[in-house]
């Protein structure tokens, strides 16, 4: 699936991934890809402002480690991040059903 | 050096075009090159060889236009996208100059004792030298961290030189009756220029968040 078809959805599921510990861009995306069994394989370096937006809006929080003498930078849910992963799971739920009941219907 | 590793010329490339030298887009490129680095060390152990696996980390991480658009939507404030405050700091930088020039050459005629005279020399130096570096960084995409410091503390200070500038030439005024309009004028000119520079330095280096697109 393609980066457009995500547009709008892309926060969540940085969000979602980063649900289960800390990561780092190139982990989350590997994350993203592997969890979606490669449904979800969009340009790499897309996270990386969708990272900084999600940063600056409080929702995850980062800090720098080192790894075989790489500085990289590691991203966290904050609390606030975790309430809006929260809040946007009942959403798309509620979105998905709606979906599937009006094509389920249609179809 | 860059011909042989294509991910360093990517990432100049990258830092050339980056919408703005903030720390976070400082922060960008170094953790797009460990992006890179790390894909391109993974597709190496698959047993590809360095430079085709460099290419293909670039390729899959993306078009390069679109990422810095993305990144673009939510850059602070910058020069290249605010021609008006561009042009009204320059304006008014080239009219402290040049009363700090004026005042550079009356200096000499001036029949001041030394201390005052060195005191004018030394003032009217100061501000010529801050409005260089403030125009470098107002019409060059240069943004070293020292000049970032000096645009920001350097507008405090002519707050201050300003403020005292006002207050001493009404000093005068009220003692001697010889109202200096144009020391009022001088005075405002550092002051207002003083506030503007003051604020573009601490967002140049702090960043304002645009609202998210």
């Amino acid at each position: 699936m393609k980066g457009e078809a995500l547009k709008g959805h892309l926060d969540l599921l940085i969000l979602a991934v980063l649900q289960a510990g800390p990561l780092h861009g190139y982990a989350a995306i590997e994350a993203l890809r592997r969890n979606s069994g490669g449904v979800f394989n969009l340009p790499e370096g897309t996270i990386y402002p969708a990272l900084h937006r999600l940063e600056l809006g409080g929702l995850l929080a980062s800090q720098w480690s080192e790894h075989e003498g790489r500085r990289r930078r590691v991203y966290r849910l904050t609390r606030s991040g975790r309430a809006a992963l929260s809040c946007d799971i009942e959403q798309w739920a509620t979105f998905a059903r709606a979906v599937a009941a009006v094509v389920g219907a249609t179809g | 050096m860059t011909d042989d590793d294509p991910i360093q010329t990517y990432l100049m490339e990258f830092a050339r075009r980056l919408p703005s030298h903030t720390r976070r887009a400082e922060r960008a490129v170094v953790e797009i090159e460990d992006h890179l680095r790390e894909r391109a060390e993974e597709l190496c152990r698959k047993g590809m060889d360095a430079r085709a696996a460099a290419k293909v980390a670039i390729e899959q991480f993306g078009d390069i236009s679109r990422i810095l658009r993305q990144f673009e939507l939510q850059a602070p404030l910058n020069c290249e996208e605010q021609p008006m405050l561009r042009n009204f700091m320059t304006a008014v930088a080239a009219l402290t100059t040049l009363f700090a020039g004026m005042i550079f050459v009356f200096s000499w005629l001036d029949d001041a004792g030394p201390t005052s005279l060195a005191a004018k020399l030394f003032g009217a130096v100061v501000i010529i030298a801050y409005n260089i570096v403030l125009l470098a960084r107002l019409w060059t995409r240069d943004s070293r961290l020292w000049m970032r410091w000096v645009v920001s503390c350097g507008g405090l200070l002519l707050i201050a030189i300003g403020s005292a500038g006002f207050v001493w030439t009404a000093h005068l005024g009220l003692a001697t009756g010889d109202w200096e309009s144009y020391g009022f004028v001088a005075a405002a000119l550092l002051v207002i220029e003083g506030v503007f520079a003051a604020l573009y330095g601490m967002v140049d280096h702090f960043g304002v968040p645009r609202v998210a697109a």
